[in-house]
């Protein structure tokens, strides 16, 4: 028997390279019936390995290397809680006292933290070992007695390793005496860096990556052989066949480490109550109370509701949690920061009544069980989204403040190895030329997508001959190290809070944003562990739309209006989303659901609720987009796929859109229990493991079977089912984005002037670029009137109900200080010249030019050509007479800007124009080109021509690697459909040029136009213009 | 008079010379370092110059490669040529001193000559500039020319050919023919970076633009160096030129009547190009320091050799005795139809020995003798070996032997590694001896194929052969995986045989070798 103490996953960060679920694979394909993972400075890959082992039958052992200040690494081992606290505790101080990613423990340090431990004495990095490699015997006595004092005699074990390299023998003789003399232990272990031998390869090349240097100038950092692979008992025991003690005293050390992550000691922090009362008793005066302000007239069926869900709520002990998110709730509230939860928190009706949601479960009549049920073991998932930026940030500090010290944290995300940084590392390693790497990530556009692109061919295409030497090498490390943790990242918002420092639960660490900390672990390795998080997301459109409302507020009467006052059956706004006039919304403005909305026609909100659902990788997946809307208008009957599901199915007609149908349809058709719809939604919502979703079903075809469901019948279900296992869509979350969706499309009709300021002040957000959104501003009627350091504010702001002023931060280049500055200045007195601004604001060159060139400079000049001659002229700051001279200067000799140029300067300036679009300046040169508006009044099947500014380039993953193209002119915008072998032909001019010019059959189906790509080519623009896109998101 | 001569995107000629096919095809050059104008494609690899059936395209200076083959998909990109380009600027100034010994190397493909007081100035400059384009054009060059009255006039006349519509290739601007050049793009005045900018941000498009400014107000605004750039535009510059004078070249060669096939005529040949070359090194106090030797075939092929010599010296009897070391033993596939020769020259040698260190008394019987054996063994089996850091056994490096250089420091450090292991010496077999070996799996071993699991029972076959009494081992080695040629795999044991011999045996590809034996 033999049990590996001592394994690295690819969690040690460049020092392990295999994940620790293969890890776990492998130690369980050779039966052993544990394995300690040990990653440097971290128990990052331990909750994997748990998660992994509990599947697989491993039981996973909890330990790390730590770095020591002297540069070694010693390997200790976690045998009690207590020991796994000093650990967490450790790490935590020496990461956070360092830079992120770095951190070393002094050994004067472990005193207070060896309690529960077993350490090692190491490998080639370790203490000991690095002692007895430079042949000082001596030193290595000495560490060894040291670490007996620190740890007890019965707390370190001699570590002995056979990697078949010459003069290890030696080194091991060494060891065998120290043990000897010490009278410790031995085990022996094999310091495995990777599951298989094929591992060494990733694992050479991150020695390289971790040394900055490539394979050919390596040398000795690389790797002898291919030994330190995980090795069953067997070939462990071959291995020691001359010395098999240190390979049994492994079970004997495994079995002194008791503690597994099972038993991590976290705890939810309580809720502070009065004294006589429960956290029960709270939330249920709590609940009743904001029930009297949204259910004015309580009935029954609301109270059944709500005390159905409280009991349930204080069964599972879930009390507090709701109570602590609605303390964040209400916090955000006090600050006047807009608030809204989502995801599954919408489908309950205690959630409404504590104002954490805006859905009223009970009107919408959605399931509870989607969001709790019995049988579920793990924590209800509450996301908040709040406006991104600042306010945010104050509501994440409040948590940090309220459950200081330590008590809160992001959770991390893991970073992994993709497409281009896996190319761009592997290449680097493998010392091929830079530029292969770049025009490799070309390939891809400027975003991953699943592509059509054999990797083989895109290799080549990068200029890397399929007959390179080192091409194999290329092809194996990019396949190996494809997913693999790069570096780690904090959640965009996941926070995790404790009723106890979370530093005994798991370490944490800075993150590289200052002020923020993060655990070791991400949101679903917390998840697993039961550790409970709190999603506070940001988003863009709400911090817009808080925004919009302010900026009616001090706009006054006839603007303000309050969001609970919107009404929700407006015509003009689903005139608006009928019409796909949807740039700049929330969810509904993709090119995608512009080309739904003709077809759906919104005329309620549920409407929209399914208009959100509906273009979803899932839906599409199962070819389910078609059906709704055919059935929509009447072109194919409803049809319930059994007729029990009726009542479930009958608001999408027939068609399963929603996660709460797919789980009450497997309730009703296979009796599926609270718990079993649970296990369903997880492993629907789960798309780490395709083992979870083959278990749930085939536990789902059996119960239908068994209820002797018609096959052809149980063939569909499953279909639905499964087509929702990539990216689930519950109702609620519907529900909750199309209630922002709305307000936005709302706010559009209705506040246009504020709104579009608004969306201009929270880039980057949405879909489209300022340039897009400013062309659609001016198409409603807005003027958009550009920067001015006379009338500009640092910000955009509203001039008029049918006018806004780009703000001074809309220059690119001109810093925040150098705006700040303008706007205090000025008012403190007007600028009575140009010479005045300059003597004021005392901008330095590079910050003028920009100004002027971009017509901010043209309220104190004649015109821009005219500011940018007079910026120049050297003043003496000092010399008042000077700055007196210049202004008696005569007009500049240049002469004023064409309008292409100035198109050209405010491309380079602002990234935008507030003139003519780009394509008004060629429309004479290229007869040939249909406008995006003529379009409209074509024929279907008709041969077009269309051109412009690229301004979306989309390839979603279900679309089979089509894509869609968004050409937008001073008209608007034309949409073409490009399919995949198109795609391939063009795909560099697709994804390099700016502007394109489009052959191809006009589509006209269900007031949808669009054309059907024939050829493309670039559209030669006479004037450069540095234009940004959305692409392939 | 003044004449400059330009020879158009010269780091695609450059390329034209190494690569004839490239010629008239769409063809971009990149560079690391060229300028781009996009902030997202920073750090990669840029055009800097394209052929014109590229330019046709759209392609321009600027773009990354993806960007440039979206324009054209059958677009050859190539990456910079630098040797190819030093002999480009070679064939220029050679060119140029043609002419006139008063030239000066203006920039990047681009000289400027003094014409005054040359033979033939009395033709008219067009015809000038023709014989300067023609001379080059001789050279396997494509060349403009540009005349003017001082050096800059004729720099810029050349550079207002690239926007001529017809396929000129001299531009003649004489004094008071300034205004010429008024409706030319300001570019080809080449102001910089800096200038260009905010010239274009300005409006100033053309020469005439930049004219109608005042000199004054420029140099309030711009500084001295818009004076400079407005006096060029005025035709009102002065200077003079910066002259070059290239390295003297020790070269000679011999074009045979008679191919020649046997040892003694050729190094007759070689002799007498030795002379002269000798001669000429003297008048310049220069001796010889390294000779390169190219002997063309009769079949087309070329036999080419270079001989650095340890001591530099100018003793024609010393060069052609090193020469003649080499040609004993050389035998041409092909009777030799041309030699020619070319000494890199060096200061004669003054150097006093270190006091400590044993100095090669004669370098040059040295250098005779080392060249002796690399006629006998070859001349990658000639030199010091050097050990690379590798983990692949025996791997060596030859490097140039050097009397007196430092020794190996890595081979001590193994030396003494060794020693600590308590290792004993192991006499190395060379070449290694082939071996049958029988394997059986007495003992269950690890790795996962059958083989692996067996381990030497007996040698059978060569001068060890006989049962093996004990076995330690394997040590595993393996690298350079990465490339097939190079990737490597072995496995070693360390065997005592019944005789009390200890062998190092080792199995790579399947077969099995001794090594050596310890002690």
């Amino acid at each position: 028997m033999y049990i590996e103490l001592h394994a690295s996953s690819a969690f040690s960060f460049l020092r392990g390279s295999s994940p620790p679920e293969e890890l776990v694979r492998c130690a369980a394909d050779r039966e052993m019936p544990a394995l300690a993972v040990l990653d440097r400075d971290g128990v990052y890959g331990s909750a994997r390995v748990h998660h992994a082992g509990r599947e697989k039958g491993v039981r996973g052992l909890v330990g790390a290397e730590i770095t020591m200040s002297d540069g070694t690494a010693l390997p200790v081992l976690v045998a009690s809680r207590t020991g796994y606290r000093n650990l967490c505790q450790l790490i935590t101080r020496m990461k956070l006292r360092s830079e992120k990613g770095e951190g070393r423990a002094g050994w004067d340090e472990w005193e207070p933290f060896v309690e529960g431990l077993i350490c090692l004495t190491g490998d080639e990095d370790g203490p000991v070992r690095r002692h007895l490699e430079n042949g000082d015997r001596e030193g290595a006595l000495r560490t060894v007695r040291q670490l007996v004092r620190l740890f007890g005699r019965e707390n370190v074990r001699i570590e002995v390793q056979r990697h078949l390299r010459r003069g290890e023998r030696w080194i091991e003789r060494c060891l065998r005496d120290l043990a000897e003399a010490e009278k410790l232990e031995v085990v022996a272990t094999n310091g495995v860096r990777y599951a298989e031998r094929k591992g060494r390869l990733l694992q050479d090349a991150f020695t390289c990556l971790r040394h900055h240097t490539h394979l050919d100038a390596a040398g000795l950092l690389l790797e002898s052989n291919s030994e330190r692979h995980l090795k069953s008992a067997a070939e462990m025991s071959s291995l020691f066949a001359d010395w098999p003690e240190p390979v049994t005293n492994t079970i004997a050390v495994a079995e002194r480490l008791e503690f597994t992550l099972e038993d991590l000691g976290y705890a939810f922090p309580r809720y502070p109550v009065g004294e006589g009362e429960t956290m029960s008793d709270v939330l249920r005066r709590e609940t009743y109370a904001g029930a009297a302000e949204r259910y004015p007239d309580l009935t029954r069926r609301v109270r059944d509701q709500l005390e159905h869900e409280l009991a349930l709520i204080g069964k599972l002990g879930f009390c507090g949690y709701f109570l602590i998110v609605k303390d964040i709730v209400d916090f955000a509230r006090s600050q006047s920061i807009l608030v809204q939860g989502r995801g599954s928190a919408a489908n309950s009706a205690v959630c409404y009544c504590l104002g954490i949601t805006a859905v009223d479960a009970i009107k919408q009549e959605l399931l509870f069980e989607r969001f709790l049920s019995e049988g579920r073991n793990s924590w209800p998932d509450i996301d908040l989204d709040f406006p991104s930026g600042d306010r945010r940030e104050q509501v994440i500090q409040e948590v940090y403040r309220k459950y200081a010290p330590r008590g809160a944290a992001m959770t991390a995300n893991v970073i992994t190895y993709r497409g281009r940084s896996a190319m761009r590392e592997m290449s680097k390693v493998l010392n091929l030329p830079e530029d292969v790497a770049g025009r490799f990530s070309d390939l891809f556009g400027h975003g991953d997508f699943p592509h059509t692109l054999e990797l083989e061919e895109q290799l080549s295409q990068a200029g890397l001959p399929r007959s390179h030497p080192r091409r194999d090498a290329l092809t194996g490390l990019l396949g190996a190290v494809h997913g693999l943790p790069r570096h780690l990242g904090q959640h965009s918002g996941g926070m995790v809070i404790s009723d106890r420092p979370l530093d005994t639960v798991v370490p944490l660490e800075n993150a590289s944003m200052p002020g923020r900390v993060v655990v070791q672990w991400d949101k679903d390795d917390c998840e697993d562990l039961g550790i409970i998080k709190v999603d506070l997301l940001g988003l863009g459109m709400m911090a817009a739309i808080q925004d919009t409302v302010q900026l009616c507020r001090q706009r006054g009467a006839g603007r303000e209006f309050d969001l609970h006052t919107i009404p929700q059956d407006d015509p003009a706004t689903y005139r608006m989303m009928q019409e796909a006039d949807t740039i700049g919304v929330f969810q509904i403005e993709s090119r995608a659901q512009q080309a739904t909305l003709p077809r759906m026609k919104p005329t309620t909100f549920y409407d929209l609720c399914i208009e959100v659902a509906i273009i979803r990788p899932g839906p599409i997946v199962g070819g389910m987009v078609h059906p709704y809307i055919n059935r929509r208008h009447g072109r194919e009957p409803v049809d319930y796929i059994h007729p029990s599901f009726e009542p479930v199915l009958k608001r999408t007609l027939g068609v399963p859109l929603f996660q709460e149908q797919v789980l009450q349809m497997a309730m009703i058709i296979a009796d599926f229990t609270g718990s079993e719809a649970e296990e369903l939604r997880r492993a629907i919502s789960f798309n780490r493991s395709k083992e979870r979703m083959n278990k749930v079903m085939a536990k789902l075809r059996a119960a239908m079977q068994k209820k002797e469901v018609d096959p052809e019948v149980q063939d569909r279900i499953e279909k639905s089912i499964c087509s929702f296992a990539l990216y689930g869509f519950p109702e609620s979350h519907a529900i909750s984005f199309a209630l922002l969706a709305y307000v936005s499309v709302w706010l559009k009709v209705h506040r246009p002037a504020e709104f579009y300021t608004a969306l201009l002040n929270n880039q980057p957000m949405g879909f489209y670029s300022p340039a897009t959104l400013v062309k659609d501003a001016e198409r409603h009627g807005i003027s958009v009137r550009p920067v001015s350091v006379v009338t500009s504010e640092e910000m955009t702001i509203v001039e008029a109900d049918d006018a806004i002023r780009l703000g001074l931060r809309q220059v690119r280049g001109l810093d925040r200080s150098a705006a700040e500055r303008i706007v205090m200045e000025r008012a403190s007195q007007p600028w009575t010249s140009l010479t005045d601004f300059l003597r004021r604001t005392g901008i330095d060159r590079d910050q003028r030019r920009i100004l002027a060139s971009t017509g901010a400079l043209d309220g104190l000049s004649e015109h821009r050509r005219d500011a940018l001659w007079r910026i120049e002229s050297c003043l003496d700051e000092d010399d008042l007479f000077s700055w007196a001279a210049e202004e008696e200067r005569e007009a500049s000799p240049l002469p004023a800007m064409t309008s292409a140029e100035r198109l050209r300067s405010d491309y380079r300036g602002l990234g935008l124009t507030t003139e003519r679009h780009p394509m008004a300046h060629i429309r004479n040169d290229v007869p040939e080109i249909r406008t995006a508006e003529d379009l409209k009044r074509g024929k279907h099947g008709d041969e077009v021509i269309i051109g412009g500014l690229v301004i979306c380039r989309q390839r979603p993953g279900s679309a089979k690697g089509h894509l869609f193209i968004s050409l937008e002119d001073e008209t608007g915008i034309a949409n073409a459909f490009v399919p995949a072998p198109l795609f391939e032909q063009f795909r560099l001019t697709i994804t390099q040029e700016a502007f394109l010019k489009i052959r191809g059959n006009l589509q006209q189906v269900d007031d949808v136009t669009s054309v059907y790509t024939r050829f493309i080519e670039p559209l030669p623009f006479v004037t450069a213009v540095e234009t940004e896109s959305h692409d392939f998101h | 008079m003044y004449a400059c001569l330009q020879l158009p995107h010269p780091r695609l000629q450059a390329i034209w010379r190494d690569r004839p096919g490239d010629r008239y095809q769409p063809v971009a050059v990149l560079d690391d370092e060229a300028d781009g104008t996009n902030r997202r494609d920073r750090g990669k690899a840029r055009v800097c110059e394209c052929s014109p059936e590229a330019a046709e395209f759209g392609i321009h200076p600027g773009m990354t490669a993806s960007q440039a083959r979206a324009r054209c998909g059958d677009l050859l990109l190539r990456e910079r040529a630098p040797a190819a380009e030093g002999r480009l600027r070679e064939e220029l100034l050679a060119g140029a001193e043609r002419f006139t010994a008063d030239f000066e190397e203006t920039g990047p493909g681009l000289v400027t000559l003094d014409m005054a007081g040359i033979a033939g100035v009395e033709r008219r400059p067009q015809e000038i500039g023709t014989a300067l384009v023609g001379e080059l054009e001789e050279r396997g060059c494509v060349a403009r020319a540009g005349l003017g009255a001082n050096p800059d006039l004729a720099r810029v006349a050349v550079r207002s050919l690239a926007w001529r519509r017809d396929a000129a290739e001299v531009e003649v601007v004489i004094r008071g023919e300034e205004a010429r050049l008024d409706p030319l793009p300001l570019e080809v005045l080449d102001p910089g970076p800096d200038h260009r900018e905010l010239f274009s941000l300005w409006g100033v498009e053309t020469v005439a633009d930049l004219k109608r400014l005042r000199r004054a107000d420029l140099v309030e605004r711009l500084g001295k160096d818009s004076a400079e750039l407005w006096d060029l535009a005025m035709g009102r510059t002065r200077r003079l030129l910066r002259l070059v004078r290239p390295a003297p070249r020790f070269e000679a060669e011999a074009s045979l009547e008679w191919a020649i096939e046997a040892v003694e005529p050729l190094l007759f040949t070689i002799r007498r190009l030795l002379e002269t070359i000798v001669a000429r090194l003297s008048g310049h106090y220069l001796v010889a320091g390294e000779i390169a030797l190219r002997l063309d075939l009769v079949n087309g092929r070329k036999h080419r050799r270079r001989f650095r010599l340890p001591e530099p010296g100018a003793d024609v009897d010393l060069l052609a005795s090193l020469l003649h070391t080499h040609l004993a033993d050389f035998r041409a596939e092909a009777a030799i139809e041309g030699v020619h020769l070319e000494v890199v020259p060096a200061r004669a040698g003054r150097h006093q020995f270190d006091l400590f260190a044993a100095g090669v008394r004669d370098p040059n019987q040295l250098a005779e003798t080392v060249a002796r054996l690399e006629a006998l063994l070859g001349p990658d089996r000639v030199g010091t070996p050097h050990v690379p850091a590798t983990h692949r056994p025996g791997a060596v490096r030859m490097e140039r032997f050097s009397p007196g250089g430092e020794p190996d420091v890595r081979i001590r450090e193994v030396g003494q590694e060794a020693l600590s292991l308590g290792g004993l010496p192991l006499r190395r077999l060379r070449p290694r001896l082939a071996v049958s070996v029988r394997c059986g799996n007495r003992v269950s071993y690890f790795g996962d194929r059958a083989k692996d699991r067996e381990r030497p029972l007996e040698i059978d076959s060569g001068p060890l052969r006989g049962r093996i009494e004990e076995v330690a081992g394997p040590w595993r080695l393996s690298g350079d995986w990465w490339e097939k040629k190079l990737r490597w795999c072995r496995e070693e044991w360390d065997a005592r045989l019944g005789a009390g011999v200890l062998c190092r045996l080792v199995r790579e590809g399947g077969d099995w070798y001794v090594e050596g034996v310890y002690g």
